[in-house]
């Protein structure tokens, strides 16, 4: 993939954390795929997750932590994959706490510009420790944000 | 007096190629190669560890202790930045021998865990900075043990 193409893919993944901090639910939806694989700590590895459930998802997370902020750190890109270090902060509304964690995301951007997988790097504990909840509240939580 | 200068041809390796060096001998257990990577105020950042790990020394406990630990590391993805280079890894291990980390038994076991890196290789071609992106739960349990 020559430069041209990798400005476009590090674009993607730069309106992608951009719409992320503005809580643009919209937009963040139109940067994915139909299907976007998903994987993640908390939920496991290769689920594959419609727009639909992916906006869901985004509008539970967002009104769990509604100043939910991704501080991007760096971002170095290959070919159609990206990869970032951010420095993520949020307070969870539910009970007051903060969180302040280190996270890697890697996303791959297919040639119709959407990223089409996500792999995201962090460590449950560092949350959880902060926030002062378990996986069970946690889980709670975000089920009950709708 | 006539002075001659030597050319010293000295050949600075990539930072990608300094990375690949540093996670092929952690595999072999190679104390010797490894050491020639490092900078003298190397430092290193796990989740699973509260404070960041500084100097080589931390580095050879580290290895002494998966020394029953035979380790395959496979590069998912590596890229790099200026003097910043990313990698996802896969790293397959098998524990020969039952042995104790953190205060837990560990028993004999193979385990896959997959995990990200961002290190920063200094200007003298050592790797100076290493900062893992790992969920702590997932190694333990990895690992045959509770979080």
């Amino acid at each position: 993939m020559d430069q041209a193409n990798n400005s476009k893919v590090l674009e993607v993944v730069r309106k992608f954390f951009e719409a992320g901090n503005k809580q643009d639910i919209e937009t963040l939806a139109s940067l994915v795929a139909p299907n976007l694989i998903v994987n993640n700590p908390l939920f496991g590895q290769g689920n594959v997750v419609t727009r639909e459930v992916f906006k869901s998802s985004l509008d539970n997370i967002l009104q769990a932590f509604p100043d939910l902020n991704m501080h991007v750190v760096n971002m170095i890109t290959q070919g159609n994959t990206v990869v970032t270090e951010e420095l993520e902060t949020a307070t969870l509304s539910a009970n007051g706490r903060s969180y302040k964690m280190p996270v890697c995301v890697v996303m791959r951007v297919n040639d119709q510009g959407q990223i089409y997988e996500t792999h995201n790097y962090w460590d449950t504990r560092t949350l959880f420790d902060q926030l002062q909840i378990d996986l069970d509240t946690y889980s709670k939580i975000l089920r009950e944000e709708k | 007096m006539k002075t001659e200068i030597k050319k010293v041809s000295m050949k600075m390796l990539k930072p990608e190629d300094v990375v690949r060096e540093y996670i092929d001998a952690k595999d072999r257990h190679d104390w010797d190669a490894l050491v020639k990577l490092l900078d003298p105020d190397y430092v290193s950042s796990d989740p699973s560890v509260p404070e960041p790990v500084k100097g080589i020394e931390p580095v050879r406990q580290y290895l002494d202790m998966l020394n029953g630990v035979e380790m395959k590391t496979k590069i998912l993805s590596m890229m790099s930045k200026d003097d910043t280079v990313a990698a996802e890894l896969e790293v397959s291990c098998l524990v020969k021998d039952k042995g104790e980390f953190e205060g837990h038994t560990v028993l004999p076991h193979a385990f896959k865990i997959t995990f990200a890196k961002f290190y920063r290789v200094n200007s003298k071609g050592l790797l100076a900075e290493e900062r893992e992106y790992s969920d702590t739960a997932t190694k333990m349990r990895a690992l045959g043990m509770r979080s």
